[in-house]
């Protein structure tokens, strides 16, 4: 049975013991996209016992790009990318659990989802889902592997409740919506991504086989420069998550969204109400779409979608009535 | 924050009403006609009280009559499902509120037939619509006083006449003019009078009611505990009891009293003349500006004080939302929960946006309302 694990039986820091650990552990990998469907393949082919794929969004052309999972097929199909996800997985490796969510990973569903894993694979675009990742899995006392990409650069971090600092000692709070560059809008090498969700999964490979070598601190890197970078980060003393168990992305379950009564409108609310420069996200978003704007707020136009956003970060979006579909377009262009 | 949604919950409230759901919270926080005791036998006097008071507002003679609900939606749908079996025929208008649409689309798949009437560009139906459409079957005419998108004022008058003298049931959905606009329900022939507590009449939200005529039966939309005949097991069949089950919400129908005690001691006179002063006022302040469409009427006589308006083809919830986040200012956009009326005015990608005034509002307000709409169609 674990011939098709031969390469990582006879790995010395894995053996047959750390195998069977794998096969006996269940991972959550919350969105499966650029790293998501990275980390998902290597942690099947590795025989991680039972996978969990979390992801509101479907299959759309743009993803091939760097979402090795998928095919032109899933993207015909309209399939929502964690059950495309599951299915090429099977075809992989067909000795495993795969379990697919289509659904929007929130305050309301957070608790049930990660109750019963081991590890939490963190393959968001966004910031606002990982303050909720960091949440939930110090509640619960989940180890969960940060990783980040845009553009040329990444980041990783392992966050052991316990033991390491979390993820609001590495950032307080949110950064404020609209100023945050997004994979939509400053764009994405596929090698940036595969990087850091093969560093990502190997990191969770070694949480779970409580390996002495798991990355301690943030590791950044920049693979245009190519420049591999890591630092230490202290727990901070005073962190509401880690040192004050104050769960408040947890515990916040008003809706991030409302439904407008107009059709196919649906208002997105940021955390946070701030200042955008109006200009600067319009320059921004040019490349992507009909831009327009004026003192009162910007109007973009991608695909059957429109954008209209408010100075203050708010913003309604038209051409859908799926709440989860909203908040994706907000993290793809807006960015929270 | 410029408050200009009282067509949805009228905002702020007299002193006298937040008092009095505190006070009754803290002296008397009892369940009203359930036991005898002191406590509660004050719980109860409250809401008689108030049902009294309705009364007063209406002209109406029996208080048990006054069915307490949560809303003016709950009690149309009291009147509507309580009244209408398969094959009677109903009469309403295209500018109902979707607490009369939804209820009539349910009842449509149980044999209920209804006809819709049309409105004109003003947004009033024209009584020959009615006169014609009505039916050897036609049980009852459901009838709003005033839009909650145009401020229209229906004749209610010459509809309540008609069906008074074709012995149809006349139901009026008072939630815009309940407090604003003189009600008698004698004068007007009106069999059911549904009415919000939390618009005009000044209470807490989660208030409202339904006056039900002499000779109307309606079945019960829900039974349960009544506090009266609790030895049987079905329901009673007086009145409010049959229609009434459950704990009131006695805290708000206190703060109701209150609002109405408002209402009677200011004079709804007085109370009508601001309303129409101020819709005179923002009409003509939009009267001849650039880029703003005006809805409804356009005449304060013959609306109350809601007025609808889009600029230019903006998205009424992008202006809306302009007002709120830079001006301040709170309106409402969409579809007001009354498709046909958007439907009849050709409003439908669009929406309104809906300026309601209350009696508190000023004239400065509605000069504010005035320069930001100036400068948000200048931006378009």
């Amino acid at each position: 049975m674990l011939s098709r694990y031969s390469r990582q039986v006879v790995y010395n820091r894995i053996g047959e013991k750390g195998q069977k650990t794998l096969l006996d552990s269940h991972a959550v990998i919350i969105g499966v996209g650029a790293l998501g469907t990275v980390i998902a393949n290597n942690l099947a082919r590795a025989g991680v016992g039972k996978l969990t794929i979390i992801d509101r969004d479907f299959v759309e052309l743009s993803n091939l790009q760097r979402q090795t999972l998928f095919t032109e097929e899933d993207v015909k199909n309209n399939l929502p990318k964690a059950e495309a996800a599951v299915r090429h997985l099977k075809e992989i490796n067909s000795e495993i659990q795969l379990e697919a969510v289509v659904a929007d990973f929130n305050a309301t569903n957070a608790e049930k989802l990660i109750r019963d894993v081991d590890i939490i694979l963190d393959g968001t675009d966004n910031f606002s889902t990982r303050f909720l990742i960091n949440d939930v899995a110090l509640k619960h006392k989940k180890p969960w592997v940060y990783g980040g990409a845009v553009a040329d650069t990444g980041m990783v971090m392992n966050i052991i409740p316990g033991v390491t600092p979390c993820f609001r000692c590495l950032i307080q709070d949110p950064p404020v919506s609209g100023h945050t560059q997004t994979c939509d809008t400053v764009g994405v090498l596929n090698s940036t991504t595969g990087i850091i969700g093969n560093i990502q999964a190997v990191e969770a490979i070694k949480i779970l086989l409580k390996s002495e070598a798991v990355l301690k601190g943030v590791l950044t890197i920049n693979i245009w420069q190519t420049e591999f970078d890591k630092f230490e980060i202290e727990q901070d003393k005073k962190c509401p998550a880690c040192q004050q168990g104050k769960y408040e992305f947890l515990n916040n379950r008003t809706p991030a969204t409302t439904l407008l009564c107009g059709q196919n409108s649906i208002q997105v609310l940021p955390q946070q109400n701030r200042d955008i420069s109006l200009p600067e996200m319009a320059n921004r978003l040019q490349k992507l779409g009909e831009v327009e704007y004026n003192r009162f707020l910007l109007r973009f136009k991608t695909d059957q979608y429109t954008i209209t956003v408010f100075p203050d970060g708010r913003a309604i979006v038209s051409g859908t009535e799926n709440p989860g579909k909203a908040r994706s377009l907000y993290a793809q262009y807006i960015g929270n | 924050m410029i408050y200009l949604d009282n067509a949805a919950t009228s905002w702020p409230k007299p002193q006298k009403v937040y008092d009095a759901v505190l006070e009754y919270m803290k002296k008397w926080g009892a369940n009203p006609g359930r036991s005898g005791h002191t406590m509660a036998r004050n719980a109860a006097d409250v809401v008689f009280e108030t049902r009294n008071l309705l009364c007063e507002l209406f002209n109406a003679d029996d208080p048990n009559r006054i069915v307490f609900t949560c809303n003016a939606t709950e009690a149309l749908n009291t009147a509507i499902k309580g009244l209408l079996k398969p094959n009677d025929h109903v009469i309403t208008s295209c500018v109902e509120h979707n607490s009369v649409l939804r209820p009539l689309k349910k009842l449509r798949g149980k044999g209920v037939k209804t006809t819709v009437i049309d409105v004109n560009d003003e947004g009033i139906i024209d009584i020959e619509d009615i006169k014609k459409n009505i039916q050897g079957n036609t049980r009852m005419v459901i009838l709003t006083h005033a839009s909650n998108v145009l401020g229209s004022i229906q004749p209610i008058k010459q509809v309540g006449e008609l069906c008074r003298e074709k012995g149809i049931v006349f139901l009026v959905d008072a939630s815009q003019t309940a407090g604003v606009y003189p009600i008698d329900i004698k004068e007007l022939n009106i069999d059911l009078l549904a009415f919000p507590g939390h618009k005009g009449l000044l209470g807490p939200q989660g208030t409202g009611g339904l006056y039900v005529g002499e000779g109307i039966d309606l079945d019960s939309l829900k039974e349960g505990g009544t506090g009266s005949l609790s030895e049987r097991d079905t329901q009673p069949d007086f009145l409010p009891d049959k229609l009434e089950s459950g704990t009131l919400n006695t805290p708000g129908i206190a703060g109701l009293g209150a609002g109405i005690k408002f209402i009677l001691e200011t004079g709804i006179e007085k109370i009508r003349k601001h309303e129409m002063e101020l819709t005179q006022y923002f009409l003509h302040g939009l009267q001849n500006m650039e880029g703003v469409k005006v809805y409804g009427p356009r005449d304060p006589s013959k609306q109350v004080a809601v007025v609808s308006i889009n600029v230019k083809d903006v998205h009424s919830n992008e202006v809306s939302r302009i007002l709120d986040g830079v001006f301040n200012i709170a309106t409402r956009p969409g579809f007001h929960c009354a498709p046909l009326t958007h439907r009849s005015m050709g409003s439908l990608k669009q929406g309104m946006v809906r300026f309601s005034f209350g009696y508190f509002n000023t004239r400065d307000e509605i000069d504010a309302a005035i320069d930001a709409l100036k400068a948000i169609q200048k931006e378009f």
